[in-house]
Order: structure tokens, then C-alpha cells, then sequence
């Protein structure tokens, strides 16, 4: 019987977790019901905190053992990656108790300085890599590909002034594409993974998710 | 000390998002069909029908039914990447994306973590070292799991290194950087990919094309698909990837659902093609109709 | 090496494709050419949308986008916001993004001229980082002042003035979502649009705009502006260019280079594969 509950419990428990969410979505329910989904998501967000902790703390072991070991071409972009960890949680912390918040200056400093140029710059690197994937990938080799083409041009054109100077249809055409088209494209994408993701929760639900196993 | 006690008070700005919150899923004001909330009768019905169906496909798997895949070039290419690594002698990279496990895109990282533990399995056999960075950090003690028991299932469990599993970080643009750093400085041979992808699979992408890796990739976000299309070798799209877990795992009742799956997209199919008819026709709109 | 081969390998250099990125994005951005720039109908239809809405209207605006969706979402925010200045709005702003209140705060000190002209607790607040984004959507539309007790500066929501006429979803004109990714836009459909009908306007990043689209032209959004494009679109239409006009115009150099390369591949490709053919080997 304990192996029983030991082995099924834990399914059953998040099963009658989920169906009580579902009923509160789906349904009218009385205030009392409807204050006791607030509390369990108010466990998912504290849940997911400490996920976030334990990330943090996982981060710190992986990256102690290179600068431990001074492992030759990784040592150095360990400890970097700790000292900026640990100037991060300081000034953080001495932000909240200083009750400043996200304006104490140090760590408004770090983030304005240091993380919205960063993490602006890896975003830019996109326009490299897609003009290099651009070059590579449109060869006309048929029909099809000729049409991809077109109306890749016909897009760019729509986004650029040269495209409105050149002929100011880009603009309209360009519109309806993304409009009509684009939108059919995309539909049976969305309804499709909409559809994986009810099923892959159905198989969570009926404890069929065997990942991993 | 009073500062430090006052911030941990119920009162606290710091405490406020875990104790402020109201109904998880708000009641409408207007009146409804019954019981049932408005706008939510046709999402009830759609949701019972395709439970109701994948409960039956399922039963009909345990009793022997079986349900035929077909081949996923995505997938039956995973073997032969892996061997390519291993005649190298680099390593594999399997990355499936940061995000949380709680969130809309938790069934993509279900399907990855099945894929991964194929890719462990196959790991262990052909004795390929497979690296998995990753930013979901409540995913960590699952994958470190995975490839333990996909490398014992393989054969060679003390091929199995901790340190090969690399949680990197939440933050998108972090994660990003590091993958694209182990990709570079570990020389992959093979550039797995599955998962929710956002802007950072091109990046994955060009950074392996650069490698000279083989890359296989997989992602049910809609946006990144044209992306990997364009750059990778083989690419699983939208629901290939949850057939390609259902493969991977080999597990029949997995297989069945998706029958459930085509199902629904034969409702959808006959809905988009009743509400074209109806608007053209009659001049009704079945989006009304239905958001009772 | 024949010339075609020669052309091909300098073609395929990405270190020299890189640079010519490099060189033809800065030059630009230091003299800027000032290419017009034509305004689509969507965009059109955005500036009609929010020139309709009556005096004193009710927003709730989500900034959901982290440094690098800055660069195309801040221009559309700070112009929705000049517009929307002159008939005296009430805005609820919030974010469900976890860099979200930085973003705020650098949103207000990017359009002074705005903030300056709304008083704090009367005309906006900002009610700082709200996670868990569907189960706070579903909240915000029962009640915001109720759902948040305290906004991002630790001030009581209770005596704050705004939230006697912006609080509940009837209470709102429009919701502006600011997001570089779909699942705001879900969330926002499943818990906004469906059970109260309030009006959507979502401002995305281009690379999403394919996949709002399908709700914009259900009628599910009352519009969409979708890239940098579209930002010095609504900034030229308000008669008030910024940042994003400012970028346009690297931008379409960088399309312009790209598209000369895609050219110059295609004219390679084919004597490439003749060339191939006759050497009796495969072109890929």
C-alpha cells in the first residue's frame, strides 16, 4: 500500500491540482474555492523562486570547481563570472535594504552600464548571423525557391524607404502579405502546437509522460 | 536591524508579489450559460473531446492497438550525428532553451527531455560525449537524471560526467552567450537543438554552422522555425518534435495520443472551413457563435 | 581560380560581409540619408485607433521587454504616450517581465516631456514587476488596486485617486502590451479579450509580428505595430520623429547589403554549378 501511494501519490496529488484549476477556469465557483486557487498559485510563484535559487547555487558550485582546479583556458572566465555574481547580490541587497530599490545608484549603475548594453549587443549580433544565413540559404534552385525570393524581396522592400522611393506599392503589398498570408502560415502552426501542448498536459495527467524514464 | 525586520514584514514592498495576489482566474461580470464562465463553453468542449479521445487512443495502446509514426527525418538523423561525433572525437551539444517549467512552454521541454534521453541512450552505446546546457533551472536534477540513466541504459554509466550538464542561466540573451561559447571553445560535432526557442536560435545556429557541425533542431515556436529552416540540416517542426519524443521513447501510449492530436486538427480543419462557409454564406460569424 | 571561383570566395567570407554590415550600419547612422519612409495602413490604422479614443481615457500599459526589444518597443511607447497626452489620460502601468521596471524607469526618463506633465497617483502609476503573467492578468482584470497593495515604490494603492476610475477591466479604454514575446499576447487574449472583451493593442518586435498577426486580423486586437519600422511610421505620423526615424535609415542600408548579396549569390550560383556539373562533381 505505501509503495502504492509512494509511486502514485505524487501524480494524484498534482492531477487533482490541476482538474481543481481547470474547474475554476471553466467554471462559476464560490469565493472560498476561488481563494483557496490563490493560494496554491501564490506556492507556484514561491516554487519558483527557489527554482531560481537553486539555479544561482548550481551556477556558483560549476564554476568554483574550474577556478579550484585553475583548469587551463576556463579559470579566468569563472571567476569573472563570480566576482560579477557577487557585486550583482551585494549591491542588490544593500538596493532593497537601503529601501531604494532598483534606483540605488550602484545598481542602477551595473544594470544601465553594464546589462542593457550586453544584453543589447547579443541581440545585435543577430543582424550578422541572419545576413550570412541570408546569403547561404537563398539559392533560386527552383521554382519554389524563386518564389521565396520575390516575396522576400517584395517584405524587405515594404520595410525599407528605398523600397517606397523605388515604387510606393512596396508598402500596401508588403501589408497584405503579412496581412493575409503570413497570418494563414502561421495559424496551423499555432493551432498545431496548441494541440501538443493539451496533449503533452493529458499525458502529464494521466501519468503517461514517460521522459526520462 | 528595524530596516532589515521592516522588509520582511507581511507589509513589505520586497513580499508584496507572493502575498498580494487575487483569483488565479478571474469571473466576468456578465451573465453566463449556467455554470460555465463566459466565452469558456467552446474551450470546455474542445478540451473534454480531445480528452476524451487521447483517453481512448490510450486505452486502445494498453491493450495492444498499435499506432505507426512516420519517419521523422529529424530523428533518424540523430543516430548518425552522434556517430559522426564520435568518429571525430567531439563531443555532442544538446540545448533545449531557458525558461521555466511552470510557464505555456513546459510540453516542449517535456518533448526535448525525451529526446535527450535518446540521446543519452545512444551516447552510451557509441560511448559519444553529449554536453546539455539549458536554462531552466528546475530542470537541472531532471537532466542530471537522464543522461546518468541513458548512459547506464547505453552501456557505459562512468561515461557520465556532472560537469557535461551545464545549467547556464535564466536570462535569455546570458544564456545565450554561454552556449554559443561552449559551441565555439568544446568544437561540437553535432548541434542538437530542441525546445521553445526565441532569439537566440539563430544565433545557436550560425555559431554551429561556423563549428562545421551537424545540426539538427526542433522547436514548436512558430517564429523560429523559418530560422532554423534556413541554417540547419535537419529540422523537426512543430508537433515532429512531440512525435519525435513519442519515438524516442518508444513508448506506445505516447504514440496514441497524437492520434488525438490529428483528430483535433481534423475539428479545427472542419470548423475554419464551417466558419468561412457560414460568413460567406449567411453573413454569421462562427467566432461569435462561439464565444459563449 | 577563375573569377567566378575568386567572386565566390570573397562571397562567402562572413569576416567581410561582417564589415560591410559594420561599416554600412555606422556610416549611415553618422550621416543619415534621410530616405522617406511610407506609412502602412496598419500603422495608419493604430494613430486613428488611438486619435477616436474620448477624453480622459483609461490605459493599462505592460512593459514587457527586456534592453534588447528597447530599441523598437521604448520608440513606440514613448510615441503611443505623446499621443495619447493631449486628452488627459489616466495609464496603469505595470510589467511582467522581470527587467520590466528598469525598462519602466527608462522609459520615464526617455520622454521627460510626457512624465512630466502626468502626476504621480493621479494621472499614472507604476505598479513595478507582477510575476506569474497569465495569473496576474486574470487579477488585474477583476481589480488592480485590490490585486496590488503596494506599487513599485512601496506606496499604499488604497488612497491613490487613479484607481477610483481605472481599476477594473470595464474600466479601461484600451490595454497596451509592449512585449517582445508571444505568451503576453496569449495570456493577454485568453484572460482580457475573451471574458471581458477589452480592446487589445499590442507593439511587438518584428520577428513576432507574423505570429500576432492571426489575432489582429481576427479582430481579437484593435491593431498591432509591429518593428522599428512601424515605430518611425507612428512617430512621423504624430509629426515627432525620434530614435526610431533616426535608425530607419541604417536599417535599410543593412536590408539594401543584404539583398545585393543575396543577388550576387543567385548570379554566382548557377555558373558555379554549371561549373560543377562539368567537373562532374555535386553542388550543394
Amino acid at each position: 500500500m505505501s509503495s502504492m501511494i509512494r509511486r502514485h501519490g505524487p501524480y494524484l496529488t498534482i492531477t487533482l491540482l490541476i482538474v481543481f484549476f481547470f474547474i475554476t477556469y471553466l467554471f462559476t465557483t464560490p469565493q472560498p474555492v476561488q481563494l483557496f486557487g490563490t493560494q496554491l498559485v501564490q506556492w507556484a510563484s514561491v516554487v519558483g523562486y527557489f527554482a531560481i535559487l537553486v539555479g544561482t547555487i548550481d551556477i556558483v558550485i560549476f564554476h568554483l570547481k574550474p577556478l579550484r582546479s585553475k583548469e587551463s583556458g576556463q579559470w579566468q572566465y569563472s571567476a569573472v563570472l563570480l566576482i560579477i555574481t557577487a557585486i550583482g547580490l551585494v549591491t542588490g541587497t544593500a538596493g532593497v535594504l537601503s529601501g531604494a530599490g532598483i534606483n540605488y545608484q550602484p545598481f542602477a549603475w551595473l544594470y544601465n552600464a553594464i546589462y542593457v548594453p550586453s544584453n543589447a549587443t547579443v541581440y545585435a549580433i543577430l543582424v550578422f548571423y541572419i545576413a550570412s544565413a541570408s546569403y547561404r540559404a537563398f539559392r533560386i534552385k527552383n521554382a519554389q525557391a524563386a518564389f521565396l525570393v520575390l516575396v522576400g524581396f517584395i517584405i524587405m522592400f515594404a520595410d525599407i524607404g528605398l523600397g517606397y522611393v523605388i515604387w510606393p506599392g512596396f508598402v500596401p503589398l508588403g501589408n497584405w502579405i503579412n496581412t493575409y498570408p503570413v497570418a494563414a502560415a502561421f495559424r496551423p502552426i499555432i493551432i498545431g502546437s496548441g494541440l501538443g501542448v493539451i496533449i503533452t498536459g493529458l499525458r502529464a495527467l494521466l501519468g503517461r509522460d514517460v521522459y526520462g524514464r | 536591524m528595524e530596516s532589515v525586520k521592516s522588509i520582511l514584514t507581511e507589509d513589505s514592498h520586497l513580499l508584496r508579489p507572493v502575498f498580494a495576489f487575487s483569483a488565479p482566474f478571474a469571473v466576468a461580470q456578465q451573465p453566463t450559460l449556467g455554470i460555465i464562465n463566459p466565452g469558456r463553453t467552446a474551450t470546455l468542449v474542445l478540451l473534454l473531446t480531445i480528452f476524451i479521445l487521447g483517453y481512448v487512443f490510450i486505452t486502445q495502446a494498453q491493450k495492444g492497438k498499435k499506432f505507426p509514426i512516420r519517419k521523422i527525418a529529424g530523428f533518424e538523423a540523430i543516430k548518425e550525428a552522434i556517430g559522426r561525433a564520435v568518429e571525430t572525437g567531439r563531443p555532442v551539444l544538446y540545448t533545449f532553451a531557458y525558461g521555466n517549467l511552470y510557464g505555456g512552454y513546459a510540453p516542449q521541454f517535456m518533448a526535448s527531455l525525451g529526446i535527450l534521453s535518446y540521446v543519452s541512450k545512444l551516447a552510451g552505446q557509441y560511448d559519444a560525449r553529449v554536453i546539455t546546457t539549458f536554462g531552466v533551472p528546475e530542470a537541472i536534477p531532471m537532466v542530471e537524471e537522464i543522461m546518468r540513466e541513458g548512459y547506464r541504459i547505453g552501456g557505459r554509466p562512468d561515461a557520465y560526467t556532472q560537469n557535461d550538464v551545464r545549467y547556464q542561466t535564466f536570462e535569455q540573451f546570458a544564456y545565450a552567450a554561454a552556449t554559443q561559447a561552449t559551441i565555439l571553445r568544446e568544437k561540437v560535432a553535432t548541434n542538437i537543438m530542441i525546445g521553445p526557442f526565441a532569439a537566440e536560435a539563430l544565433i545557436f545556429a550560425e555559431t554551429g554552422a561556423a563549428a562545421g557541425a551537424i545540426q539538427i533542431a526542433g522547436t514548436a515556436r512558430e517564429t523560429q522555425i523559418p530560422f532554423f529552416v534556413l541554417v540547419c540540416d535537419y529540422v523537426l517542426i512543430a508537433e515532429e518534435m512531440f512525435a519525435a519524443a513519442a519515438l524516442a521513447t518508444g513508448d506506445e501510449s505516447t504514440a496514441a495520443v497524437l492520434g488525438a492530436e490529428d483528430v483535433g486538427k481534423f475539428i479545427s480543419i472542419a470548423l475554419i472551413l464551417l466558419g468561412i462557409g457560414l460568413l460567406t454564406l449567411l453573413k454569421v460569424n462562427l467566432g461569435a457563435l462561439l464565444s459563449i | 581560380m577563375n573569377t567566378i571561383e575568386k567572386i565566390n570566395k570573397i562571397l562567402s567570407n562572413r569576416q567581410i560581409l561582417y564589415l560591410l554590415l559594420l561599416a554600412v550600419v555606422l556610416g549611415i547612422m553618422l550621416h543619415p540619408l534621410g530616405i522617406p519612409i511610407g506609412i502602412a495602413g496598419q500603422t495608419r490604422d493604430v494613430y486613428n485607433y488611438v486619435d477616436k479614443l474620448p477624453q480622459n481615457p483609461k490605459i493599462l500599459m505592460d512593459v514587457h521587454y527586456d534592453p534588447a526589444g528597447a530599441t523598437e518597443l521604448q520608440p513606440m511607447a514613448g510615441a503611443f504616450l505623446r499621443q495619447i497626452l493631449v486628452k488627459n489620460p489616466k495609464i496603469v502601468f505595470f510589467t511582467t517581465h522581470n527587467i520590466g521596471p528598469i525598462m519602466f524607469e527608462r522609459l520615464r526618463s526617455f520622454f521627460p516631456d510626457v512624465f512630466s506633465q502626468l502626476k504621480y497617483g493621479d494621472d499614472y502609476v507604476n505598479l513595478g514587476f507582477l510575476p506569474l503573467v497569465e495569473a496576474t492578468f486574470a487579477s488585474m482584470a477583476k481589480g488592480c488596486q485590490e490585486f496590488v497593495g503596494r506599487d513599485a515604490y512601496g506606496a499604499s494603492t488604497a488612497d491613490m485617486p487613479i484607481f477610483k476610475v481605472a481599476d477594473k477591466a470595464a474600466d479601461f479604454n484600451v490595454v497596451v502590451l509592449l512585449t517582445t514575446s508571444t505568451d503576453p499576447i496569449e495570456y493577454a487574449i485568453r484572460q482580457w479579450y475573451t471574458a471581458y472583451k477589452m480592446p487589445l493593442l499590442f507593439m511587438v518586435v518584428a520577428v513576432i509580428g507574423p505570429s500576432v498577426q492571426p489575432f489582429v486580423a481576427s479582430g481579437q486586437a484593435v491593431g498591432m505595430l509591429s518593428g522599428q519600422n512601424t515605430a518611425a511610421q507612428y512617430e512621423l505620423l504624430l509629426k515627432r520623429p525620434g530614435s526610431a526615424v533616426a535608425a530607419v535609415d541604417a536599417q535599410s542600408g543593412a536590408h539594401v547589403l543584404i539583398m545585393i548579396y543575396i543577388v550576387l549569390g543567385n548570379l554566382i550560383y548557377w555558373p558555379m554549378r554549371k561549373m560543377s556539373k562539368k567537373a562532374g562533381g555535386k553542388t550543394k
